[in-house]
């Protein structure tokens, strides 16, 4: 018992060293994240912004009112895809789910859009409220075109057909009002390019709030997890799991969306990798996991699309697809091939 | 014969798309429009709508055939050129080739050719072969991977506007002229051998073993047949981008006009009437905003695509 | 002498699937092929049909090397049914049983008088003439086993291979398929893959013990239905009685 317990606070001392050593990694891509770009600066312009901004030095003004909330929704965009990402999997109990492959983020944007069309320009609330809508009915659409089955292949392709249908919509919308011409691409793959402070402080509790019941329900979703009649037999109440588990997909996923567009991939790599680090130690320590790799990833790739091809920039989305659609294929031929 | 009722279809969207326009021509000025030449009255419709409509008859025409062509071998009705990421390896091997100065004909090819061989490799189970489902799938994979290539080349290449960008990714008539008709003309050397391959594509769909029984060289008429239909798709998007869905929708809809049987030249009409139908559109809806034809292609064929999804997992095919 | 085949040998990547199997079948009748699941039933009788190449060894069909004929050529002397064809959605009857007609038509021409005389009497032959226009989805099992048969039978040729036929089939519905195979049988050689020893035996005029890739037994049913070549084709004991009045043999595997 006692050599049982012990072993239990050594994962979970290995969990946190992880975790720590992750968000250190956090930290180092947020300061790389400010310092490269276009332009490219010393780290030590941070130390002295930090001692006294000084609105006047346009170095300072663009890492300040440029690339400050920039990074920090890459933070909570990688973040909240992760577990949106992690938790469709986990309920789908399908390796293969994403939000961007499954066609939530599509859903989102496509809501989102359509609320531009027909209201005009939306408050950043309004943006949240269509986009949780939108990723919410997206989500149970797919679920309901995959129909029951076993078969691991189907909510991808279900996923893109109705993401193909969403985006068809989505571009003509938005290629129809000439003034939108120029945020078609950030509604086509989604981008960072037009973050603001402003929306970033109205959507990022939403997020929070999405990961924060991710968090709560992890243990009984992983309990669902062996299948939903031992579950039951296990204490767990499958229907109340399930819409808490899609609440928390519809909150992430939402969120993200507005600020970022339809990027997707982010729910894919970064849960997979977090799997491998957690090792089996839970669901929960797997999401908590998940969290860091998101915002690396995201940071990461967000800083390669402004420094490839300078000085026009990469929208998010492209890079994680150069990225993410090679994982998916080689992931793929491993459930192919009977690994998974 | 609902064959006929297909050509007359096509006749008539073709007609009505040579009347379309900023200024509308009724019957009997299009008419005289189209008999007095390219110098006389009808040079508006001579100079830019004939050609325009002939670039969108002729691509029609080639991706549906090879849609319908990849679907009857691999025997299923999702593994057509636009969603196994082929006509999107062609785009991005056009885009390549046309930055660096090559032919973009040239690159199409081997952009249509590697994403095959790529696919080959990616969906073979080492003792199940081919495995369609696999392949459906990874050609979505390699879909998005050759589209965001496609738009980083684009973007790197520094005079990246959206519009290019636009064009290339979903297709467009925008632009197309004499040169581009009298282009497309080469395709019609590339169909004439999937046209006479009906037969063939009937009896495959009996399974390997019984094709080979009644007596066809089931793997030779397959790698041909592949080939062909691979460089087909490759050139039409060499002349107008990957126009998406067209290919996809094709077959299964030409199937009903051909009785159930897989017919290359009905799927290719289908292709020219749809993409004839989807360029009226375009150019009528808003005319002014100049959107890329593929947008309504995907419109149109998108609703398709999940039809096809719902019914492919009703029967447990995928 | 339809079929003279010598040291067939044929190999799928690392194992031997055929080991010298030689061989000689009678022109008229049922030729019955037996042995356990796995043991290259389905690989011999595409060897047979020509569609798969032997590693080494030669298929003589009525004096010719199969290998050596033209696909076409070779369609229209032996036919076969694999267990793996498809059925096309929406097809008839009578498309299906045409189908068959593939070796004789020339390329870009309709089918002639003759071939729909073919198909006519393909149709007959399994008796599904009043079913000729429906869809075969439409059909019960056996009847559609029965279409797939005519497709076989439109083809034209003397030699007819078929990989378990009987599969799948109630008990009526197998008897009176067995009744139809028979019939054929009269003026043609018909070569089959069968499970059920019992029909084996009764349908029978040679039969072919396979275990493992190699010929175990080949003969008359009451030769190679007798004790110890059933021993050493399924590795059990088997009871072996026969039949009072025609003699014809009935194995049972004891201990059942």
């Amino acid at each position: 018992m006692q050599a049982q317990s012990s072993i239990l606070a050594d994962t979970t001392v290995a969990i946190a060293q992880r975790l720590g050593a992750f968000w250190l990694l956090v930290l180092l891509a947020f300061v790389a994240a400010l310092c490269l770009g276009a332009q490219d600066y010393a780290p030590r312009l941070l130390w002295q912004i930090l001692r006294g901004y000084d609105v006047s030095n346009p170095a300072q003004a663009i890492v300040v009112e440029m690339r400050l909330p920039r990074a920090l929704a890459a933070i909570v965009v990688g973040a909240a895809l992760a577990v949106a990402g992690l938790m469709m999997q986990s309920l789908a109990r399908n390796p293969l789910a994403d939000p961007g492959l499954t066609g939530v983020n599509a859903g989102a944007a496509l809501a989102v859009v359509a609320g531009l069309w027909l209201t005009g320009p939306l408050s950043a609330g309004g943006t949240a409220a269509l986009a949780l809508t939108g990723a919410g009915a997206a989500a149970l659409v797919v679920r309901a075109l995959a129909g029951q089955g076993d078969s691991t292949l189907r909510l991808p392709l279900a996923g893109a057909a109705f993401a193909s249908l969403c985006m068809a919509v989505v571009a003509f919308v938005v290629l129809l009002n000439p003034e939108a011409r120029n945020i078609y691409r950030f509604w086509m793959v989604g981008s960072l390019a037009i973050a603001s402070g402003d929306g970033l402080i109205r959507l990022a509790p939403v997020a929070l709030l999405g990961i924060a019941i991710a968090v709560m329900v992890a243990r009984q979703v992983e309990t669902l997890m062996l299948g939903d009649e031992l579950g039951a037999a296990l204490g767990v109440n499958a229907g109340r799991v399930m819409s808490l588990g899609l609440g928390a997909i519809t909150c992430c996923a939402g969120a993200a969306v507005a600020i970022a567009g339809p990027v997707g991939f982010i729910g894919l790599i970064a849960p997979h990798i977090a799997r491998r680090v957690a090792a089996g130690s839970g669901l929960t320590a797997t999401v908590l996991l998940a969290c860091p790799l998101g915002a690396i990833i995201t940071l990461l790739a967000d800083t390669a699309g402004r420094r490839l091809v300078r000085p026009a920039e990469m929208p998010l989305g492209i890079v994680l697809a150069m990225v993410g659609a090679p994982m998916f294929m080689w992931l793929v031929r491993r459930i192919l091939r009977g690994a998974a | 014969m609902r064959i006929w009722l297909l050509v007359l279809i096509t006749l008539a969207l073709t007609l009505l798309a040579l009347a379309a326009g900023r200024n509308w021509l009724d019957p009997v000025s299009l008419m005289q429009g189209l008999m007095s030449g390219p110098d006389g009255a009808g040079r508006m419709i001579w100079a830019l709508r004939l050609p325009r409509v002939i670039v969108g008859l002729v691509a029609g025409l080639g991706f549906g055939m090879a849609g319908a062509v990849f679907q009857s071998l691999l025997r299923n009705p999702l593994a057509s050129p636009d969603v196994i990421g082929l006509t999107q390896c062609a785009a991005f091997g056009a885009v390549a080739a046309l930055l660096s100065g090559a032919p973009p004909m040239l690159g199409a090819w081997t952009g249509g050719l590697l994403a095959i061989l790529l696919l080959g490799w990616l969906a073979s189970h080492p003792r199940e072969g081919l495995a369609p489902r696999a392949l459906v799938l990874q050609g979505l994979g390699l879909a998005i991977l050759a589209s965001a290539a496609t738009e980083a080349l684009i973007l790197r290449a520094g005079d990246g506007n959206a519009s290019m960008a636009m064009a290339w990714l979903s297709g467009t008539l925008n632009g197309a002229g004499w040169p581009e008709a009298r282009r497309a003309l080469w395709l019609l050397p590339l169909m004439l051998p999937l046209i006479a391959a009906l037969r063939v594509l009937d009896r495959l769909e009996l399974g390997d073993d019984m094709a080979r029984a009644l007596g066809l060289r089931v793997g030779l008429l397959r790698a041909a047949l592949g080939l062909n239909a691979a460089l087909l798709a490759a050139v039409a998007v060499a002349l107008c981008g990957p126009l998406g869905f067209v290919a996809l929708a094709a077959g299964p809809v030409a199937r009903w006009f051909s009785g159930g049987r897989p017919d290359p030249l009905a799927a290719g009409l289908v292709g020219a009437a749809f993409v004839t139908f989807a360029d009226l559109l375009a150019r009528s809806i808003a005319p002014a905003a100049l959107l890329p034809t593929g947008l309504y292609t995907a419109l149109i064929g998108a609703p398709l695509l999940i039809f096809v999804v719902r019914q492919q997992a009703r029967r447990d095919t995928i | 002498m339809p079929f003279d085949v010598q040291d067939l040998t044929l190999r799928l990547g690392d194992t031997t699937v055929l080991n010298g199997i030689s061989c000689r079948l009678p022109t008229r009748g049922i030729t019955g092929i037996i042995g356990e699941n796995g043991c290259g039933k389905t690989t011999l009788l595409r060897c047979l049909a020509g569609v798969l190449r032997p590693a080494s060894g030669r298929v003589q069909h009525a004096g010719s090397d199969i290998a050596a004929l033209s696909p076409k050529a070779r369609a229209r002397r032996i036919a076969m049914l694999p267990q793996s064809a498809l059925a096309p959605a929406g097809l008839t009857v009578r498309q299906l049983v045409a189908r068959g007609r593939t070796p004789w038509l020339r390329p870009f021409q309709p089918m002639s008088r003759a071939d729909h005389a073919a198909v006519a009497r393909a149709l007959s032959d399994v008796g599904l003439n009043d079913l000729a226009a429906r869809p075969l989805d439409s059909l019960s099992g056996g009847q559609r086993q029965r279409a797939w048969i005519a497709l076989v039978l439109a083809q034209d040729t003397d030699t007819v291979l078929l990989d378990e036929p009987l599969n799948f089939l109630d008990l009526p519905h197998q008897t009176e398929l067995v009744h139809l195979l028979r019939r054929l049988a009269t003026d043609r050689s018909v070569v089959m893959i069968l499970h059920d020893l019992t029909i084996a035996a009764r349908i029978c005029d040679h039969v072919l013990a396979l275990k493992a890739g190699r010929l175990v037994a080949s003969g008359p049913p009451a030769e190679v239905l007798t004790a110890a070549p059933l021993r050493a084709t399924f590795g059990i004991e088997f009871d072996c009685l026969s039949l009072p009045g025609s003699g014809k043999p009935v194995v049972l595997p004891q201990g059942l």
